[in-house]
């Protein structure tokens, strides 16, 4: 069984953030990489594939050829192969584009058995990924894992969210999304360094996906973005000097002022 | 001599700030655009040593060493100077020029001493050492925080009145009938000066271009890569491996590494855009090397990876120098040993301000003369090693 891990090639936080002249963001920044997020997904795709018969890790990314980045640090951290999907026509789709060209790859990749996903990308932050693949493919969808387990073929997760803790399972093959809280993701040991070395990232294009360039890219997106602009300069706070408490009547016009 | 303005509040400027507090000078301002120690300084591996062919690197090396030794009682802060020693070991293709090297270090005071590679292996015992010829070990050096270093000397300097202005970015240097006058800074603000020192590293080049004055000096990105090794591997000497040409110590118990082939540095054209973290092939390449040469080290993992910027000079030596403009003078290009020289340098560059000439011992003011590169009198090692990129 492969678990098809699915990871994103993402600005880093420290970078000038950039765009293009069609407003898309700039992915190839001198810091980009694997999105944080995603780093606990392969995480828990190879926690996993220890304790499943036969399985392996595929990580799966849809990017521009700089993509290979993200991918070449999952296999640094262990995953057993990595695909690439990149293609011209790709570049400026939305989240449904995306999971449009996920989902053909998961069908074109045989045997996979389960799908992981990060919560959600660090730039975009949307957080649907997970949902689109499981119901174009049919399959349950295990969201925000706090832990994962898989046991005769049924997965099991644990979520924390503002309504408790709830215990949710359900039969392979699935999609389970993991949270930031799930694991703290591996440093690469040397070993598994000089094993990835040896890996090669396998790029494939849309036509081997069978997908029409005409339902992915930025013609087909649903979300059209029409400006970016700078958040304003924060203005100077103010200080209040304070020698003999009387801030408190100050502080609490402020709050009063700020929350009318 | 009254009024010193000192671009650049990094260990240089500081430092150069210290020396000239020493002579007598009393109105020093420092300008920082960012904070005290966020350039170079901040991501300095560290390493204390005066293992040097250059006899002036190695006399200001010696000279600096003083100054971290005592940095408690010069300036009252801890530095955190952790004195492990420092370890070279090389091929049988250098002997040569590490013999003589060493003859010329120790004719200037500096203590060190050849030993076996039996007696390296003692010191660090998960190292494969068969692959080396010999060794040396200076008992006085290895590693500083740069960043405490800096605070502690900032702080020091504020006490004794120093200016020390932060966020306070230079737009300008300002002159008058060719004599520096002062500086002005993006906000418009102008600080008049009789005496202005660049020590901004590669961002001094920049500052200096508009008056003519050119800085052969490109900024280099550098990659290391923080090890855990998983155990206790005790308080071993700083390790320059000039077989598989890497530099290693510990710190908090991780083990530093850094690359010294070259294949880790890579010449950008912004100093402040370069990537936060190592890439991948720096990775397998530190992989490789530190798979072979620390076996005994079970299971080795990258814990995190640091990158900063380099101000690389093309005979890898610092640029310490007057200029044509009286009163102005520059302290940059250090290539990477700055922090290890830097209470030297910033001594050198109070001499030259207030003696016009070296006044520490075996140090050669005009060796870091800005006019070497033009006059194609590059300061090189006579005792180049081979296949070691040009910084001992």
């Amino acid at each position: 069984m492969k678990i098809l891990t699915c990871v994103k090639y993402v600005p880093d936080a420290g970078d000038e953030v950039g765009f293009e002249s069609d407003f898309t963001l700039g992915r190839t920044g001198p810091s980009s990489k694997l999105s944080e997020l995603d780093e606990y997904a392969v995480e828990q795709a190879l926690r996993l594939r220890a304790t499943i018969d036969g399985a392996t890790v595929t990580v799966l990314s849809v990017g521009p050829a700089e993509a290979e980045v993200a991918l070449r640090k999952a296999l640094q951290m262990g995953a057993d192969e990595a695909v690439l999907v990149s293609d011209e026509a790709i570049a400026g789709s939305d989240v449904f584009g995306t999971a449009a060209v996920l989902i053909a790859a998961a069908g074109y990749l045989d045997e996979v058995g389960l799908v992981m996903c990060g919560m959600s990308s660090t730039d975009a932050g949307i957080g649907a990924l997970p949902a689109l693949l499981a119901e174009a493919l049919g399959w349950p969808l295990l969201s925000n894992a706090a832990e994962v387990s898989v046991e005769a073929g049924q997965a099991r997760i644990v979520r924390s969210d503002e309504f408790g803790t709830r215990v949710v399972e359900a039969a392979l093959p699935a999609v389970v999304s993991v949270t930031d809280q799930s694991g703290e993701p591996r440093y690469p040991s040397f070993k598994d360094v000089l094993a990835a070395k040896k890996k090669s990232v396998t790029t494939i294009g849309l036509a081997e996906l069978g997908v029409e360039a005409a339902l992915v890219g930025a013609g087909a997106a649903r979300v059209q973005v029409t400006a970016v602009v700078r958040n304003p300069e924060r203005a100077a706070g103010r200080v209040i000097v304070d020698v003999d408490g009387s801030s408190v009547d100050d502080i609490v016009e402020f709050l009063a002022a700020a929350t009318k | 001599m009254s009024k010193v303005v000192i671009i650049g509040g990094g260990i240089i400027g500081a430092t150069t700030a210290y020396a000239l507090l020493k002579k007598g000078v009393t109105d020093i301002t420092i300008l920082e655009r960012d904070t005290v120690g966020s350039g170079g300084t901040g991501k300095t591996a560290g390493i204390i040593r005066c293992h040097y062919g250059v006899t002036s690197i190695s006399a200001l090396a010696l000279y600096s060493l003083d100054f971290f030794e005592n940095a408690k009682e010069l300036i009252g802060t801890d530095i955190e100077f952790e004195q492990v020693g420092y370890l070279v070991g090389i091929g049988s293709e250098n002997l040569e020029p590490f013999r003589a090297s060493l003859a010329n270090q120790r004719s200037i005071g500096v203590e060190t001493d050849e030993i076996s590679p039996a007696e390296a292996g003692e010191l660090w015992p998960t190292a494969e050492v068969s692959d080396f010829a010999t060794f040396c070990l200076e008992k006085r050096g290895g590693y500083g925080d740069g960043y405490a270093t800096v605070q502690g000397l900032a702080a020091y300097l504020r006490t004794q009145g120093v200016a020390i202005k932060q966020g306070a970015k230079v737009a300008e240097i300002l002159t008058s009938d060719g004599a520096a006058s002062g500086v002005k800074l993006v906000d418009g603000t102008v600080i008049d000066a009789d005496t202005v020192v660049v020590a901004a590293g590669a961002w001094s080049v920049p500052l200096l271009s508009p008056l003519g004055i050119e800085l052969p000096i490109t900024p280099q990105f550098v990659q290391e890569v923080v090890i855990n090794p998983g155990m206790d591997l005790g308080a071993p000497p700083v390790f320059s491996d000039l077989v598989s040409m890497q530099y290693v110590h510990l710190r908090h118990g991780e083990m530093l590494f850094g690359n010294s082939d070259g294949r880790a540095i890579t010449p950008i054209t912004d100093p402040d855009v370069y990537p936060s973290h190592a890439s991948n092939e720096a990775i397998e390449i530190t992989a490789e090397k530190a798979i072979h040469r620390f076996p005994g080290v079970e299971d080795p993992g990258v814990s995190t990876t640091t990158t900063g910027v380099v101000d690389s000079t093309p005979d890898n030596n610092p640029i310490i120098s007057v200029t044509d403009i009286s009163g102005l003078f520059v302290a940059a290009g250090m290539s990477g040993h700055g922090f290890k020289i830097s209470p030297g340098v910033g001594r050198l560059m109070a001499d030259l301000i207030v003696e016009g000439d070296s006044t520490i011992p075996n140090v050669t003011a005009s060796d870091f003369r800005l006019t070497r590169f033009a006059e194609g009198e590059l300061l090189l090692s006579p005792y180049p090693y081979v296949g070691a990129v040009g910084i001992r």
